[in-house]
C-alpha cells in the first residue's frame, strides 16, 4: 500500500495518521455521556465549525496552493443566507443549509477565478482585501445582515421533527457536519483530483503538460473551501441563534489558516485535531482568553521549529526511528526522504 | 485532410519575444510514426519549437495543424488530451510525490477543462465508478513500472531517485497514456552514457510499441543518428538543413554551423 504525500507534517499530523477513524467518531458521538457541562458542549459544538474551517483551508492552501484568508468570510456568507432563509423565507434548516452551501461554494469559487489572474504573494493581498471589504459590507448591509447590531432572533433548526436546543444537539448538530464535509473532503484529497491539486501547486507548467487545467482546480478548490464554510455557518446560525459581523473578521480568518498550519497544512485530520485544542484551550481554560494570540503564535512557531529540525520528517516516524536506533536494532525500514519545506 | 491522421504540419511559423526573433520562418512536417531529430546551437530555437508544438508558446504567426485542425490557438493542458505529450529539458516530475504517483498523473484523465474537473471531483465523492477508475489506473501505471524496473521503487518519493533514473521516469510519465506525439527536450542531458543508452533502447521500443510520432530535441548527435528518421537543422530560427541523419551530418552547412560546437 502506498501512503499518500503528506507534502508538509507536523506533530499533529503525525498523530492524526495513528487515529482510525471511526474509533474517533464514536468517543465522539459517546463523548457527551461522560460530559455534562452545557458550556463545554458549546465550546466543543464551535469548534467542530472551525474544523470544518480549517479543513477547507488545507483543501484550497494545503493541496491546491490557494492562500486563503477568507475562510471565515465564506463562513459569513453561508451564516447571513441561511439566517435570512429561516427568518425571512421561512425555508427549512436543511435546505437553507443546502442552499447555503451552494452560495458560498459559488462565492468561493468566484474568488478562486480571481487566482487566475493574480500571481504568488499577491494572492494573499487579493483574499484578505476580499475579507475587509466583506467585514464592511457584514457591517452595513442592514437589511440583510442587520449591520452592527447583528442578525437577531434567527430559528432554532428543526430536523426531522426534532428542535435542536440543548447544548448536547449541537454538540451532535456540529460534529455531523463535521463528519460530512470531511468525509467529502477526504474523498476528493485522495482522488485523482487530490493529486492534481498538488501537481497544479508544486508546479503549474508540468501540471499542464500532464493534461491538467489549473485554472479549474484552483477554482475547484475553493468551491470546496466555500461549500464546507458554507455549512459550518448554518450550523453556527442554529447554535449561536444570533450572528453578527465581528464573528467573520480578517483575525478569525487568520486563525483558521493558522489552525491549518498547525495540523500539517495537507492533513485534514491534523487540521481538525489543531482547531479543537486550540479552540478549546483558548476558551474553555477563561484565564487563557487573553493569551490567545500569544498561544496561538507560539504554537505555529514550535511547529515550524519543529518541522525545520526534523527537515520534513513526521515527528513519530523520527522519535521510533530513534528508540530502535538506541536499542540497537537494524533498521530494515526504508528511510523516509526528507521533504523540502516549499518556499510560498 | 480532416480526419484525424496524426500528422503534424507547421507552416510559415514565426516567434517573436519582442526584439528577438526565436522562430522565423519553420515549415516542417511530422508524418505519423516518423521519429524527427532537430539540431542546432544554443539558442537557435529548437525548445521554442518544441513550446509551440506543444501549445506553451503562441506563434506571432503561422499555422500548425495536428490532425488536420489548427491547434496552434490551443493549450498544453488541450493538446495532452489530444495526444500531443511533452517531455521538458529540465526535470519537472514531482519530488514530493511517490513513483507511483507521478506515473499516475501522466494517465490522462480529463482534467483539462472546468467541467472535466467538476466530473471528476463529484466522480470522486459520490464514488463507485470513481473508485474502479482509478483502480484500473493505478494499475496499469503499476504494471509499467514493473516491466521498466521500477517496480520496486513505486513506493519511492521521486526526490530520492538518481538524475538518471529521474530523466528515464519522466519519459515514462510520458507515453503511460501512450500518445500519438511525443515531443522530447533532450532527453539525456546531463545523463551518463550508459543510462542514455538505456533511455535509446526504451524509447525505441515503446516507439515501435505504441507506433507514436516521436520529435527529439538532442545535442547528442550520435545518439539522435541512432534514433532519428529523420532530422532538421536549425539556426537562428530557421531551418538550415534537412534530411536523412547521413545527409545532415554530411551537409556543408550544418557543419560549419557546428566548427566549434
Ligand atoms: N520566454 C522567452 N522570452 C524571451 N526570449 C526567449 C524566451 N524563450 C526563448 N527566448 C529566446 O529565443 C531564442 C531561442 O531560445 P531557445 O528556443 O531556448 O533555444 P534553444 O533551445 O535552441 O537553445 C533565444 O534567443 C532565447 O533567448
Ligand atoms: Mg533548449
Amino acid at each position: 500500500m502506498v501512503t499518500r504525500a503528506q507534502p508538509r507534517r507536523s506533530a499533529a499530523a503525525a498523530l492524526a495518521r495513528h487515529a482510525s477513524d471511526p474509533a474517533a467518531l464514536l468517543l465522539l458521538v459517546l463523548l457527551p455521556l461522560v460530559v455534562q457541562s452545557g458550556f463545554v458542549l458549546r465550546v466543543l459544538s464551535l469548534s467542530w465549525l472551525d474544523a470544518i474551517l480549517a479543513m477547507g483551508v488545507v483543501v484550497s492552501y494545503g493541496y491546491a496552493g490557494i492562500p486563503n484568508m477568507s475562510q471565515g468570510t465564506l463562513y459569513g456568507v453561508g451564516a447571513y443566507a441561511v439566517a435570512n432563509l429561516m427568518s425571512n423565507s421561512g425555508f427549512s434548516f436543511l435546505l437553507s443549509a443546502v442552499i447555503g452551501a451552494v452560495i458560498a461554494a459559488a462565492i468561493g469559487g468566484l474568488l478562486g477565478a480571481t487566482a487566475l489572474r493574480v500571481r504568488g504573494n499577491y494572492w494573499w493581498l487579493v483574499t484578505i482585501a476580499f475579507t475587509q471589504v466583506m467585514f464592511i459590507v457584514f457591517n452595513s448591509w442592514t437589511a440583510v445582515t442587520g449591520g452592527e447590531g447583528g442578525f437577531i432572533g434567527i430559528p432554532l433548526a428543526r430536523i426531522g421533527g426534532m428542535t435542536l436546543q440543548s447544548f448536547r444537539s449541537f454538540y451532535y448538530l456540529g460534529l455531523a457536519a463535521l463528519a460530512i464535509v470531511y468525509v467529502v473532503y477526504r474523498r476528493v484529497c485522495r482522488s485523482r483530483v487530490g493529486s492534481a491539486m498538488i501537481a497544479v501547486r508544486s508546479d503549474e507548467t508540468a501540471a499542464r503538460g500532464l493534461g491538467i487545467s489549473p485554472g479549474a482546480i484552483k477554482i475547484a478548490s475553493m468551491v470546496l473551501a466555500g461549500f464546507g464554510a458554507g455549512i459550518a455557518g448554518a450550523c453556527l446560525d442554529s447554535i449561536t441563534g444570533y450572528i453578527d459581523a465581528q464573528t467573520f473578521s480578517l483575525t478569525f480568518s487568520f486563525n483558521m489558516m493558522l489552525f491549518a498550519i498547525v495540523g500539517g497544512i495537507a492533513s485534514l485530520r491534523g487540521a481538525i485535531i489543531a482547531s479543537v485544542a486550540l479552540t478549546y484551550v483558548t476558551t474553555e481554560v477563561t484565564s487563557l482568553v487573553n493569551y490567545q494570540f500569544f498561544i496561538f503564535g507560539g504554537t505555529v512557531l514550535v511547529a515550524l521549529l519543529v518541522r525545520l529540525y526534523l527537515g520534513g520528517r513526521s515527528p513519530v516516524t523520527e522519535l521510533r526511528r530513534r528508540w530502535r536506533r538506541a536499542r540497537g536494532a537494524g533498521d530494515a525500514t526504508v528511510e523516509e526522504p526528507a521533504v523540502e519545506v516549499v518556499a510560498e | 485532410m480532416s480526419e484525424p491522421d496524426g500528422r503534424l504540419v507547421c507552416t510559415d511559423v514565426k516567434l517573436r519575444f519582442g526584439g528577438i526573433v526565436a522562430l522565423d520562418g519553420v515549415h516542417m512536417t511530422v508524418e505519423p510514426r516518423e521519429v524527427v531529430g532537430i539540431i542546432g546551437p544554443n539558442g537557435s530555437g529548437k525548445t521554442s519549437l518544441i513550446n509551440v508544438l506543444s501549445g506553451y508558446y503562441r506563434p506571432t504567426s503561422g499555422s500548425v495543424v495536428f490532425d488536420g485542425r489548427r491547434i496552434d490557438r490551443h493549450r498544453p493542458q488541450e493538446l495532452r488530451r489530444r495526444g500531443i505529450a511533452r517531455v521538458f529539458q529540465n526535470l519537472r516530475l514531482y519530488n514530493g510525490l511517490t513513483v507511483l504517483e507521478n506515473m499516475e498523473l501522466g494517465l490522462v484523465q480529463d482534467m483539462s477543462s472546468a467541467l472535466g474537473v467538476v466530473r471528476a471531483t463529484c466522480g470522486s465523492i459520490v464514488g463507485r465508478r470513481q473508485t474502479k477508475l482509478r483502480g484500473t489506473a493505478r494499475e496499469r501505471a503499476s504494471a509499467l513500472l514493473s516491466e521498466n524496473g521500477f517496480g520496486a521503487l513505486a513506493a519511492i518519493r521521486v526526490g530520492s531517485l538518481s538524475y538518471g533514473q529521474r530523466k528515464e521516469l519522466e519519459l515514462l510519465r510520458a507515453i503511460i497514456e501512450p500518445p500519438r506525439l511525443l515531443l522530447l527536450d533532450e532527453p539525456t542531458s546531463g545523463v551518463a552514457h550508459s543510462d542514455a543508452d538505456v533511455i535509446k533502447e526504451r524509447l525505441l521500443a515503446w516507439q515501435a510499441q505504441f507506433g507514436f510520432a516521436v520529435v527529439i530535441v538532442e545535442h547528442r548527435l550520435g545518439w539522435l543518428f541512432d534514433v532519428a528518421h529523420r532530422v532538421v537543422a536549425l539556426s537562428s530560427g530557421t531551418l538550415l538543413a534537412e534530411g536523412s541523419p547521413e545527409e545532415v551530418a554530411a551537409d556543408p552547412v550544418v557543419r560549419s554551423a557546428y566548427v566549434g560546437s
